[in-house]
């Protein structure tokens, strides 16, 4: 009996989840489908229960409902079967009690951040350090965007000789030539949006080519960071990407300075606008945004990024 | 209390993600057992269990299964007389062994290559040799340990029909009790798993970069607290790319899907205590020394 109401109790979370779309607060796009089935499978089951327990009560399926393989959980103890119970009512009572947000700073804190690192130049004498990531930017959207987010790659700075090997080594695979068509193109505006909607690598193609991107104006959004590192003129501004779900979160950060920027809260979402420049942090090149203009704003729609994965050697097909 | 919350949302997160995969898992140890007749891998196995890890390794590649999922279907599996050591093998090779993990781990890896294939070379040695010490330690000289140990309810002689009505119920009612069995431990698991995500820093790693023995041990600690599912680990493992050497984040793809907090928690609730420690010793065991092997090597 209370199995039955279990199961229903978690249909009905998952139902709500996805009527109000507040599912997205804990998984990526990707997984939905796998929710739906679980979903479905969940009230199946309680149905079928259900139905099993009716006909017992009318008599007319007598004693079926507990078949012989039930025979060992009646006998487990009380007590296992009390903790089973408590333990199922935990995302329950968190699922219909607890109001979803967004990740935040808190977390960052704990998990670390991923600047967008720009290869060292020959002069440097650094060791070389390569590093990719690739996230994407779902279109834009409303609580039924996962019918139409579009996935995007984004790539940090890869080294030249990295991608000499590479494209020896993967031929046909390899889409630089992708992201110097992408690099042109933003060349050729008179500003850089890096916005949520918009098939456009352009932090990824910003690192790799920082050199020509060297003082153009761009405008970015994201969310307020800070550490202890950081200057009383320097946030990072900071995006939140999810592969799978929450626990998998990774943050990607872009430093902006800029004069006021102590007046900023922590998590407050702001869009940036300014001019791209380098800095050097902790012996690192990175990516920096001379600001200009910082506008406080209410978080996006989509305030998460999804890694961009099945289509990766596709360019075109956006 | 803000973090507290963090972690709420962490919890569901990881409850939802996994419940598709822990009822598939449910429902494919309740068609094993009610369809593969009792004394079906004894009839068909070798005599001799250690001819039957090969064979495993390559059942786990053909599985498109995660760790939440192969964890009932193997006790369903070792219920039915397949030797634990040949389960061992399926519980860590079939995580990582799977196109899906394939493909992401080569996507986030795409300019690092090496660290994809040593992923899945180090995970399926690292299977054959686990299953290996599972048998030398409970398998050898024909002792067969845990075949009775294990609960499990719902064997019937008798060889079920594929269309009786009667048949199907019986699936059906197992699965919701085998789906209450693992999701109790499951429940546990994700809770602990989402409080350490939240509550521990894991900047602190940072400090071990630089050795080639301690580097490769944080990490696997670090796979095994974190309890990501194997095909997204790939991403969080490119964060620490810059910082950690490709080996000590090869510790991590490899160590981190065959166990974690959430699967330790289904694996006691499921297999006998000292087999779960010896599983746990073996394959920490292995993909430490396997690691630290091919750092020298390399």
């Amino acid at each position: 009996m209370l199995k039955t109401v279990i199961l229903f109790a978690l249909a009905i979370l998952q139902i709500k989840l996805i009527y109000t779309g507040d599912i997205l607060y804990y998984l990526s796009p990707k997984m939905l489908p796998f929710f739906y089935f679980s979903t479905t499978v969940f009230l199946l089951l309680a149905a079928y229960r259900a139905m099993l327990i009716l006909a017992e009560s009318s008599g007319l399926e007598a004693a079926s409902r507990t078949c012989d393989c039930c025979a060992h959980n009646e006998d487990a103890s009380k007590f296992s079967r009390t903790a089973m119970y408590i333990l199922f009512c935990l995302p329950l009572l968190t699922g219909f009690l607890v109001p979803p947000k967004l990740l935040d700073s808190s977390l960052v804190d704990k998990k670390g951040i991923t600047y967008r690192e720009v290869a060292s130049t020959p002069s440097d004498q650094l060791p070389s350090e390569t590093r990719q990531q690739y996230t994407d930017q779902p279109g834009e959207i409303d609580h039924e965007w996962w019918e139409e987010y579009e996935f995007e790659a984004q790539e940090q700075s890869v080294q030249e000789e990295e991608q000499q090997a590479l494209r020896d080594e993967l031929g046909i695979w390899y889409d630089k030539d992708y992201y110097r068509d992408l690099a042109d193109r933003l060349l050729g505006g008179d500003k850089i949006v890096v916005s949520d909607s918009g098939p456009l690598d352009i932090m990824l193609v910003i690192a790799a080519y920082q050199e020509e991107f060297q003082g153009r104006e761009i405008e970015l959004t994201g969310f307020v960071y800070r550490d202890d590192h950081m200057n009383r003129d320097e946030v990072a501004l900071t995006r939140t990407a999810i592969t799978c779900c929450l626990a998998d979160a990774t943050f990607y950060g872009t430093l902006i300075r800029g004069e006021d920027l102590h007046r900023l809260e922590r998590d407050q979402w702001i869009t940036v606008k300014g001019e791209i420049d380098l800095a050097r942090v902790q012996g690192q090149n990175m990516i920096m945004i001379n600001a200009r203009q910082v506008q406080e704003i209410d978080p996006p729609d989509s305030p998460y990024i999804y890694p961009y994965l099945y289509q990766q050697y596709n360019p075109e097909a956006q | 209390m803000d973090t507290l919350h963090t972690s709420a949302m962490l919890f569901l997160s990881i409850v939802f993600e996994s419940a598709p995969f822990i009822l598939l898992g449910a429902l494919f140890s309740s068609l094993v057992l009610v369809f593969i007749p009792a004394d079906f891998f004894r009839r068909k196995l070798p005599r001799n269990p250690v001819l039957s890890l090969p064979p495993a390794l390559a059942l786990s590649a053909v599985f498109p299964v995660c760790e939440c999922a192969i964890i009932p279907v193997v006790r369903g599996l070792v219920r039915k007389g397949m030797p634990i050591s040949a389960g061992s093998v399926f519980l860590v090779a079939a995580p990582i062994l799977n196109p899906v993990v394939l493909a992401s781990t080569f996507y986030a890896f795409r300019f690092n290559l090496d660290v994809v294939v040593l992923r899945f070379v180090l995970a399926a040695a690292a299977a054959l040799i686990v299953g290996f010490i599972v048998y030398l330690a409970l398998e050898s000289g024909g002792r067969r340990p845990f075949a009775r140990d294990i609960p499990m309810a719902g064997e019937k002689d008798s060889r079920p029909s594929f269309f009786s009505p009667g048949t199907w119920k019986r699936v059906l009612d197992h699965s919701i009790d085998e789906f209450f069995t693992i999701g109790k431990f499951f429940i546990l698991g994700a809770g602990v798993a989402s409080l350490f995500q939240t509550y521990m820093s894991q900047q602190a790693v940072m400090a071990f970069t630089e050795s080639a023995f301690i580097a490769p041990m944080v990490m696997m600690l670090l796979g095994y607290v974190l309890s990501l599912c194997s095909t997204a680990d790939a991403f969080v493992a490119a964060s620490f790319a810059g910082t950690f050497t490709p080996m000590s984040i090869v510790a991590f793809l490899v160590f981190g899907p065959m166990l974690d907090i959430k699967n330790t928690a289904m694996l006691l609730g499921y297999f006998p205590l000292r087999f779960v420690l010896l599983f746990i010793a073996a394959a920490a065991a292995t993909v430490y020394t396997l690691v630290v092997t091919m750092q020298f090597l390399l």
